[in-house]
């Protein structure tokens, strides 16, 4: 009633409003006082916080000049934009207005050039991040380079002397023509020595040709009877009605050492598919009527040069390394 | 003589064969050993083609290699004495004049290769080292970009707490009212002043460090000076020094990242969206109304120190539903520039997050047993002891039982019956 008392003079109406606000004002003056003393102590650690920066800056700890300039406007955006937020306390804590104040406006176009920007942030992401890792590297790269530098003065020597060694060379080279030119004699070129002996093939020539008249002897039917006649053996019985070829007796004596194997180790060998194959087509040859045509070779031999006789053995290999089916099939285009 | 040559094999073959014949003769009054005779006989000749095949074909093999061998022997013959008579030649021709010049020459060349590779070594040395500073220099715009985030968020708090604070009546009331508020209120201003003047300084710095915005001038008076908004002045004035490079930077690397996206084909459509930022802000900035609307906050939903009356009055009045032109908040872009802070946060520890997911999601692993399936293992379940048990007891049958049995049902009459 004391402050009642006091504004008397103003009128009723002032009296009201008095009344009423200094019972309200009791009632927030203490959260007011807390807010702040808030807002203050965040100002100082802000305020603490800018100056260490703002000292490394001038110290020239933070160097931006090789930058890129699309990141120095937008951390000077931001900057903007804080300042204008300070301001605008500063303008509240004083009781001021602020509406129509054009530092809402700053605010807003600060705030839609960093949205805007937004977009480019991605697209520079990997740019960035790129020259970031170049710094990273090239700090470690410079401990490198020390290194290279203390190197770099060595080879320079190497390099110097080197360019007295090629000359010595030079100078040789001159005495050879000359001395030659001095010199009346004439001297031969030289090369590999070579030898005029051909015995080797000889010798080689003459084995080839007793070991193929020993696999003839094995293998054609008209020596083996000579030499069993000469030796007194009793006739062999035979499936075949004529001659045999050359394939037939193959297989035969293949077939004779296999059923003694099976018949020593009492167990059947499993045939395969082709093997069954052969032996179908083995049994067509029981005329013996295609062995005919083996003894020409032989025959032709007996009457004709030695000059001949290389191309016997030229063929042979041939027609061994042939396949079986393919030897097959020629036999049966002739019939 | 051929043919004496072909013959002379034969008899010493028909000579060898009389040689086993004494053997199965004296063996012939058996007719079994004859059989075996006749059995070795064929295995002698199936070794004997054996080894004439296998040696044939070495044989053939070796004529082969020695006839080549021969031939290459005479080409390189015939080429050594090419070379050796070419050789002579140009020894006669040649004399020592035309030795020194070639030697000039041969230094030449020498040098300028010389010359060449090292120009290459310093150029590539100096691409190398040019990447390094560009990238320490991003480095630290990264930096400077962090700390302004720190600033902006620390302000946050102030920034929301300063639209509680009273107008000018009110807030004079209030200082009338207690000391204490007075000075807190000078205090505040005093520490608001001092960090804004420590922003201003900030920015300045960076400035006159930076090549580029050192071009730029203030070219203003001070006309603006006036006694209430010398901070804002001040303030308006670094603005306004940092706006035409802020614009012309951001357009420069907006055209850069749109030729490189390839947004460019899109040239012809789309206008409004392919102008530059400056322009669109710019734009846009003429009616700034709607945007303003919106970052403004209500009365009621705010607790202004000493408005409560204020309050009820205005609801009374004006059922006003927009909010208060004094009250501005921007915690919507706040919360964005938080988000984006705690993103980047993660795309920079992204390897280490993933390996320590990894990890967790490794060790999380359900404790199965693997071999109990498809009746690997028996299994049984231990049931609980069984109590009141008593082992089964034999059952003593008394004499009279069948004769019990006889008669029941009936059984007896039956029997009478059928006898």
């Amino acid at each position: 009633m004391d402050s009642g008392g006091t504004a008397s003079p103003a009128g009723v109406a002032g009296d009201g409003a008095g009344g009423r606000g200094s019972v309200f004002r009791g009632d927030d003056a203490p959260k007011l006082l807390a807010a702040l003393k808030e807002m203050k102590e965040g100002l100082d650690l802000v305020t603490g916080k800018v100056k260490a920066l703002t000292r490394k800056v001038k110290k020239n700890q933070l160097p931006t000049a090789d930058g890129i300039g699309y990141l120095e406007a937008k951390h000077h955006l931001l900057l903007s934009y804080c300042q204008d937020i300070v301001y605008y306390l500063l303008r509240k804590a004083k009781g001021l207005s602020v509406e129509g104040h054009p530092v809402v406006r700053s605010l807003v176009e600060i705030r839609l050039f960093l949205e805007k920007i937004r977009p480019i942030d991605k697209k520079m992401e990997y740019q960035i991040q790129k020259l970031t890792n170049a710094a990273d590297s090239g700090a470690a790269q410079e401990k490198v380079l020390n290194a290279e530098a203390k190197s770099k003065d060595q080879p320079k020597d190497d390099e110097d002397l080197l360019k007295y060694r090629p000359n010595p060379d030079m100078m040789d080279s001159k005495i050879d023509p000359a001395g030659q030119d001095n010199d009346g004699i004439y001297r031969p070129p030289k090369f590999i020595a070579a030898t005029m002996d051909d015995e080797d093939k000889r010798h080689k020539q003459a084995s080839r040709k007793d070991k193929t008249l020993a696999r003839m002897a094995t293998e054609s039917s008209y020596f083996k009877e000579i030499i069993d006649d000469a030796a007194d053996r009793p006739e062999e019985l035979k499936e075949t009605a004529g001659d045999e070829s050359r394939e037939f007796t193959r297989y035969m004596r293949q077939r004779e050492l296999q059923e003694k194997q099976e018949e020593e180790l009492f167990t059947r060998a499993p045939l395969t598919k082709r093997d069954k194959q052969t032996e179908k087509w083995m049994r067509k040859e029981l005329h013996g009527l295609r062995g005919l045509t083996d003894g020409f070779d032989l025959g032709i031999n007996m009457f004709v040069d030695g000059d001949k006789d290389n191309d016997v053995g030229s063929t042979e290999p041939h027609f061994k390394s042939g396949g079986r089916r393919k030897h097959h099939k020629g036999k049966r285009k002739r019939h | 003589m051929a043919p004496g040559t072909t013959l002379a094999p034969k008899r010493r073959k028909a000579e060898a064969s009389p040689s086993p014949s004494p053997s199965p003769m004296g063996d012939s009054s058996d007719g079994g050993y004859s059989d075996s005779d006749l059995h070795d006989a064929e295995e002698s000749f199936y070794s004997a083609r054996s080894g004439s095949e296998d040696d044939r074909q070495v044989s053939s093999s070796n004529d082969d290699d020695d006839s080549e061998e021969e031939e290459q022997e005479e080409r390189e013959m015939d080429e050594e004495e090419d070379e050796e008579d070419d050789d002579d030649e140009e020894m006669n021709e040649e004399d020592d004049e035309d030795e020194g010049e070639e030697m000039n020459e041969l230094e030449k060349e020498y040098r300028t290769l010389q010359t060449n590779q090292q120009n290459i070594l310093e150029t590539l040395k100096q691409h190398r080292d040019d990447d390094v500073s560009k990238g320490q220099a991003v480095k630290n715009q990264k930096v400077l970009w962090d700390k302004a985030l720190e600033m902006r968020f620390l302000l946050q708090k102030a920034f929301s707490t300063s639209n509680k604070l009273p107008k000018e009546p009110i807030r004079s009331m209030f200082c009338d009212h207690n000391q204490e508020i007075e000075q807190a209120y000078l205090d505040l201003l005093n520490s608001s002043k001092q960090t804004l003047g420590s922003m201003m300084e900030l920015q300045e710095a960076l400035l006159e460090r930076n090549r580029a915005t050192k071009d730029v001038t203030d070219t203003d008076n001070s006309s603006e000076l006036n006694g209430e908004d010398d901070e804002w002045s001040e303030v308006q004035k670094l603005q306004k020094r940092i706006t035409p490079f802020r614009n012309s930077e951001i357009d420069k690397w907006q055209r850069k990242t749109q030729v490189t996206t390839g947004a460019a084909a899109l040239k012809g459509k789309l206008h409004a969206f392919n102008q530059n930022i400056s322009d669109q802000v710019t734009s846009y900035m003429r009616d700034p109304s709607r945007m303003i609307n919106r970052m403004h906050l209500r009365k009621s939903t705010l607790g202004v120190f000493g408005e409560e009356v204020g309050e009820h009055e205005n609801n009374k009045e004006e059922n006003n539903t927009e909010g208060d032109p004094e009250l501005v908040d921007d915690s919507e872009f706040y919360q964005q520039l938080l988000k984006e802070f705690l993103e980047s946060c993660d795309a920079g520890a992204s390897e280490s997050a993933f390996y320590a997911l990894k990890k967790q999601q490794h060790k999380k692993r359900k404790l199965v047993d693997r071999r109990a399936s498809k009746s690997r293992k028996i299994r049984y379940h231990v049931h609980e002891k069984i109590a009141n048990f008593m082992a089964p007891v034999p059952m003593v049958i008394p004499p009279m039982a069948p004769k019990l049995f006889e008669n029941l049902f009936g059984m007896g009459n039956q029997k009478s019956t059928t006898a």
